[in-house]
């Protein structure tokens, strides 16, 4: 090995991340920087108690293609182009205030009722949550249904709590269906709504068993729920999912599932199911702060005549999309008392939940529907209440639901 | 673990799963799970099948796996 050999990979730089408010360090910020984004060259770390990170292998000098930094609970991700690492070498997150009205779920849906949906459970087919958020009160319970886990401790079948791995997903999702903060604190699209939590993905972390997909629908079939948010997918055609999906909607139960972060790939499934009502990401500029690293994700289309409105860069797109929804940079409930921002598809399945719980319990005649009538009418109701936003149909299919389309 | 398949209930007037059940370990199939519309059985494909014969309704399906949710997140 050459000195110059050794001097290139001995080389590092430290970055030193705090709150923007207080100058405090802040701990468990992933940084990561490219140096060839497209190839995906580069060097990541995280902040230690000190707020501090080393990147081993690149010199400060060093010609960055970009840097992210995804923020713990509480923080605004950050994200910079074309940059070093001696320039990047301080940074300052912002703190999350979710009593913020520039929040894009706050101004798409505040002005709904503080009790939107009351009288409608939506059933959460997720990592679990956390039901002793204090923002969450309306989570009366569910049921693990990952069978390697409950098959030998039947015991195990009440936690419903986050997966012990990868478990935050879960709680975040909740959050934006129908957090139910304090007066003036965090909201989700519809509070009134009641919330049940059926765990598919495992403790040990991995994926979900379409068996046990399959058995958490049945479930919430059983359990009386209205709507259920399944903010997951794949690539894989799976009929056993199909069949069961279609058993929800002759009892009346509407299925709706995030479409897919895969970067503007075909819809995944169950999404992409015809009875599924499958949804699409879109953001909007100036609902997250300009370094937030939901920037990254703004693309085209553009909304027309809203052109701060965009299709997120990472959404699934092609005819099965039905509607889309908030889906970059939405602040939402972590585990713990916390919140976070998260982005994807799966934030914005969540939100056309709420919307659907909302117009439900807004409309006795719907109610009073059973069966596949009410899925049918209910399914039509969302749709007549989406706006387009000018992305196109295969983007965002009948639009975005919005509380204006209804009045 | 190995490889497992879903029997399943794929229309209304199915069979109950008690009977196809039965009629699976009647033939050796282990029955790893139950459900009210579904089945999680162990064992070869071929003999899963042939065990289950013309049961009404009922279909066969590989257990497959839902990656957790992917967000855009990017590494190197």
């Amino acid at each position: 090995m050459t000195m110059a050999s050794t001097a290139a990979t001995t080389a590092s730089f430290d970055v030193s991340v705090t709150d923007a408010s207080t100058g405090n360090p802040v701990k468990d910020a992933q940084i990561v920087a490219f140096t060839d984004f497209a190839s995906r060259a580069g060097a990541s770390a995280k902040t230690t108690a000190n707020g501090r990170a080393t990147l081993s292998g690149l010199s400060s000098s060093r010609a960055l293609d970009r840097v992210y930094v995804y923020a713990p609970a509480g923080w605004w991700g950050y994200f910079a182009t074309d940059t070093t690492g001696a320039r990047v070498s301080q940074i300052k997150l912002k703190p999350i205030d979710v009593r913020d009205s520039s929040l894009l779920l706050t101004q798409l849906y505040g002005s709904l009722p503080a009790m939107a949906g009351t009288g409608v459970t939506v059933a959460i087919v997720d990592s679990g949550i956390d039901g002793t958020h204090p923002d969450l009160p309306n989570v009366s319970g569910g049921l693990n249904c990952v069978g390697d886990e409950v098959r030998d401790n039947p015991a195990a079948a009440q936690n419903w709590r986050p997966a012990l791995s990868e478990g935050e997903h879960g709680t975040h999702v909740a959050g934006i269906v129908g957090g139910r903060g304090t007066t003036g604190g965090f909201r989700g699209v519809a509070p009134g709504v009641t919330m049940r939590s059926y765990r598919v993905f495992p403790d040990a972390g991995g994926g979900a068993s379409n068996f046990d997909i399959a058995k958490a629908i049945d479930a919430a079939i059983t359990d009386k729920c209205d709507i259920i948010n399944m903010s997951l997918g794949g690539r894989a055609q799976d009929d056993l999912v199909d069949a069961t999906i279609d058993r929800a909607l002759n009892a009346g139960v509407v299925v709706i599932v995030a479409a897919g972060n895969d970067y503007r790939q075909p819809v995944d499934f169950p999404a992409a199911f015809p009875d599924s009502v499958a949804v699409s990401a879109m953001g909007r500029v100036g609902t997250f702060p300009k370094d937030a690293v939901g920037t990254s994700n703004i693309a085209t289309p553009k909304g027309n005549p809203s052109t701060k409105d965009f299709v997120s860069d990472f959404s699934n797109f092609g005819p099965e999309i039905d509607a889309t929804g908030p889906g970059v940079e939405i602040v939402s409930t972590l585990p713990g008392t916390g919140h976070g921002s998260m982005s994807g598809t799966s934030m914005a399945c969540p939100a056309v939940s709420g919307f659907a719980a909302y117009l439900l319990g807004a409309d006795p005649n719907l109610k009073q529907k059973i069966g596949a009538d009410r899925s049918r009418a209910l399914k039509d109701a969302l749709y007549a209440a989406c706006k387009p936003e000018g992305f196109g149909r295969d983007y965002e299919g009948f639009g975005l639901p919005l509380p204006s389309a209804t009045s | 673990m190995s490889e497992r398949t879903v029997v399943f209930s794929a229309g209304p007037n199915s069979e109950t799963s008690e009977k196809v059940a039965a009629r699976l370990r009647a033939q050796g199939i282990e029955i790893v799970d139950e459900q009210p519309n579904m089945l999680l059985v162990s064992g070869a494909r071929p003999a899963i099948s042939k065990a289950l014969g013309d049961s009404g309704g009922w279909k066969l399906t590989a257990e497959t796996k839902v990656a957790p949710p992917r967000h855009p997140h990017e590494s190197p």
